[in-house]
């Protein structure tokens, strides 16, 4: 008996064959593949002077989809309320979610497992079910062709998954923290803005994130809420684009544009999104 | 934790909470008051708003004059309707292909791959895991005009890739339109499943498996024995989370196929957008909706049990 034996022996490696190896190299690619290829054609389609065969490169590449989009369909004006109402919402939201985040996760009642539960629970109340209620809502409130009313709207929508994101966060800062700075004689604000909020950075700036990208791909709510042309988002274009669907490749195109700000911005953040939805579902 | 580097001691290994002054709650409760005003305009008031309305005869040609209660009618014209049975059942299939099936077991078995990829370094393990991310952040509507794109019989990636290798052509969307909804749906909403089970996996001390292994265990064993209760929390979230939203879910299929061919991709959802926007019978939508919130309250509380169960 050798002594290698005896020994605890080392896992893994040792057993690791070729075999094993290559099908699991075969499988990441597959899923690449699957997952990666759609992104692909549309991109191709949006450079290409006719998509109609669905080629995987651009037959006929040329810019004229953007150059008629800008110049045709005011576009550019899309771009603009999208960004405006984007940026805004995610502001509201991000505001909102750390307050009630924090508030969520010092505050102590009974039962407050089951409002935390609660207030993701409201997903399983989905806009498809309330469409004609928000819009009678709307309607009430004057916000009909409003940004405010949308902005307000489309804050609401993404408020219950950030306020669990943050509430996160805020369970992951130990109490003491803000105790103690309130001991010091600073009021519960004071303490939270000049304490918890400079720590909790990157976990604002992850809830930032996901409002931006929420709010920017949301078209629901732009559908009941905005009639009017100038008013228009780039998700309401791009759904009668698609709705519609005449020529491919300016939709296509439409569709990059659609995209192209969330796919940055996701790029940016990743690693951090990631990292932050673990670290959050393992508080529930 | 991402925020801070420092791994701050727990409340308890340091001291005990300080006891609370009455009135000292106070700031918190105003701090959650606009997130709960805003949460209650936006979901709990149109929730109420669909549930009324569904008993009443409200349409267009009455909505000023004011709208006659009904009772339970509304919900009986559904029942007698052969179409909600049709929408009921592709619900029901939708969201066990797309959210059990599709997100949830397709996402354990990615994220299974995708860690083993990684305890073995394998370099396309980081690119893996990326793309499947990136369908995430793909809008529905968008997901559903590529695909279109896609599943095109004429002209569609997938056609021209099959008729280069002299295969014969397929017409997805005429021939397996919920079959083509389902992988468009869980190719967009997987990489949730993916990052929880990931987290979850990766959660495991390594020392459980390496003991089973000692003890002679086989990877299906180690799989059953090890990985799976220990994940039975995280997948019961997982469960719920793409299950709530799958039913939920309908622009895609909206733009994809439409509910065509025959009704055959038309779920309760994409059927209640349809009924709202001809306006026509108001009530009789709303009752519609309040089957779709039942359903999914229904389900929702069915997970949470076997979340709370698997906790003791």
């Amino acid at each position: 008996m050798s002594e290698q034996q005896l020994t605890a022996p080392p896992m893994a490696k040792e057993r690791y064959s070729s075999r094993t190896r290559w099908l699991t190299n075969i499988g990441l690619v597959l899923v690449s593949l699957f997952f990666a290829v759609p992104f692909l054609w549309i991109v191709a389609a949006a450079f290409d002077g006719d998509a109609g065969k669905y080629i995987p490169w651009p037959n006929q590449p040329t810019l004229d989809n953007f150059r008629y989009l800008f110049d045709e369909r005011d576009v550019g004006r899309a771009l603009r309320n999208s960004l405006f109402v984007s940026v805004s919402a995610m502001v509201l939201a991000t505001v909102l979610a750390s307050l009630a985040g924090f508030a969520l996760s010092r505050l102590r009642f009974r039962h407050k497992t089951y409002v935390v539960y609660a207030v993701l629970l409201l997903y399983a109340i989905p806009i498809a079910a309330t469409m004609v209620a928000l819009y009678d809502l709307a309607d009430r409130l004057d916000f009909i062709d409003t940004f405010h009313g949308l902005i307000l709207a489309q804050t609401a929508m993404i408020l219950p998954f950030l306020i669990w994101l943050m509430k996160g966060f805020y369970d992951g800062l130990p109490r003491y923290l803000d105790e103690a700075a309130a001991m010091d004689g600073r009021s519960t604000w004071r303490a939270w803005f000049e304490i918890l909020l400079p720590l909790s950075k990157t976990g604002l700036a992850i809830t930032a994130g996901f409002a931006f990208t929420a709010a920017w791909s949301e078209v629901l709510l732009v559908i009941i809420m905005i009639t009017q042309q100038d008013k228009a988002t780039l998700p309401l274009q791009f759904f009668f684009a698609a709705d519609g669907g005449r020529n491919a490749e300016v939709t296509a195109a439409l569709g990059v544009l659609y995209l192209a700000p969330v796919l940055l911005l996701f790029l940016i953040l990743r690693r951090w999104m990631v990292r932050s939805l673990i670290t959050s579902t393992r508080g529930l | 934790m991402s925020a801070p580097a420092v791994n701050w001691p727990a409340d308890a290994e340091v001291a005990p909470p300080i006891k609370k002054r009455k009135g000292e709650q106070r700031p918190y409760i105003v701090a959650i008051t606009p997130a709960a005003i805003l949460l209650s305009a936006f979901f709990i008031f149109p929730a109420l708003w669909v549930i009324y309305t569904s008993t009443t005869s409200l349409s267009l040609t009455n909505f000023s004059a004011g709208a006659q209660f009904v009772g339970l009618d509304n919900y009986r014209r559904l029942w007698d309707n052969p179409d909600f049975w049709k929408f009921v059942k592709n619900t029901v299939v939708f969201t066990i292909g797309a959210a059990m099936i599709g997100q949830t077991l397709g996402g354990l078995l990615i994220a299974l791959l995708i860690h083993h990829a990684q305890i073995h370094k394998h370099k396309l393990a980081p690119v893996a895991f990326t793309a499947v991310l990136l369908g995430w952040i793909c809008p529905p509507t968008l997901a559903g005009f590529i695909w279109g794109g896609i599943f095109d019989y004429r002209n569609g990636m997938l056609n021209t890739a099959l008729t280069t290798v002299h295969m014969p052509r397929i017409d997805m969307l005429g021939d397996y339109p919920m079959l083509a909804v389902i992988l468009v749906e869980s190719w967009r909403g997987l990489a949730f499943a993916l990052i929880i089970f990931l987290g979850g996996l990766q959660s495991i001390p390594n020392q459980v498996y390496e003991a089973a292994s000692i003890d002679g265990a086989t990877s299906w064993m180690r799989f059953k024995d090890q990985t799976l209760p220990a994940m039975r929390h995280v997948i019961s979230l997982v469960l719920l989370v793409t299950t709530i939203t799958t039913i939920g879910s309908f622009l895609m299929i909206l733009i994809l196929t439409n509910g065509d061919p025959a009704y055959a991709t038309e779920t309760i959802a994409l059927h209640a957008y349809h009924q709202a926007f001809t306006l026509f019978d108001i009530g009789y939508g709303a009752s519609l909706s309040v089957v779709m919130l039942l359903i999914s309250l229904i389900f929702a509380l069915f997970y949470l049990r076997l979340a709370r169960a698997s906790e003791q």
